[in-house]
């Protein structure tokens, strides 16, 4: 991301998550990290990858607080799967899907795509409380 | 009695602009409407940047030009494994 996109960026996310976020490098990688809270009140950190060539390509976004994120029968979300919006998940982490790639483009930003995780994590916690899949509350 | 009513009428009004944050429910029940294709609701569930939640807006309250709504954020879909 070059500087004028990164000062784009900031001056978005001062606006809507003021204090609650900063741009990092993790093993040499060029990372968002994000506190986000649910409408409960629990709090979940995101670590939002930004490939090399962001913002054409979409980032790909982690959530990585609470670990291990369970499901409504307490077992480990699947991975890279429909019915959770899921893509890689281990013991660390839990990769969130988003935008459709055919609806990304260097116009959308990393607010939206938080924006985007937030609803999957109301989703989530609708599927703590109900036991629907979170594919019956996100339509893609 | 008097001053109990006056406290009353004030906090009515000093907090008529009030913004409810959204229960989890109700963000459920705003994508379940969005997913019937209704995507004009009663009432919209705004970002509240100052609390980082959602609240509940009616279609009546004026919204700051920069307002997102969860309508805006989730109308245009969410991928998942099958559509990457």
């Amino acid at each position: 991301m070059n500087d004028t996109r990164k000062e784009y960026e900031t001056a978005i996310l001062e606006r809507y998550f003021p204090k609650r976020y900063v741009f990092a490098s993790i093993k040499n990688q060029s990372v968002l990290q994000v506190g986000i809270k649910s409408q409960s009140a629990k709090v979940y950190q995101l670590c939002v990858v930004l490939p090399g060539d962001y913002p054409n390509a979409m980032p790909s976004v982690y959530i990585v607080f609470p670990k291990a994120l369970k499901d409504c029968n307490g077992k480990s979300i699947k991975a890279f799967s429909h019915e959770f919006h899921t893509l890689e998940c281990n013991k660390e982490k839990v990769e969130v899907c988003h935008f459709l790639p055919s609806n990304w483009n260097p116009q959308k930003s990393l607010y939206l795509v938080i924006m985007k995780v937030k609803i999957w994590i109301e989703s989530y916690e609708g599927h703590l409380s109900t036991g629907k899949p979170i594919s019956a509350f996100l339509k893609t | 009695m008097l001053g109990l009513l006056i406290l009353i009428i004030y906090y009515a009004f000093m907090n008529k602009d009030t913004f409810i944050p959204a229960t989890n429910n109700e963000v459920l029940k705003s994508l379940d409407q969005l997913n019937k294709g209704n995507r004009n609701p009663s009432r919209q569930l705004v970002f509240d940047p100052s609390t980082g939640e959602f609240v509940v807006a009616k279609q009546s309250d004026v919204l700051p030009a920069d307002a997102t709504t969860i309508n805006s954020i989730a109308q245009d879909g969410f991928a998942n494994a099958r559509s990457l």
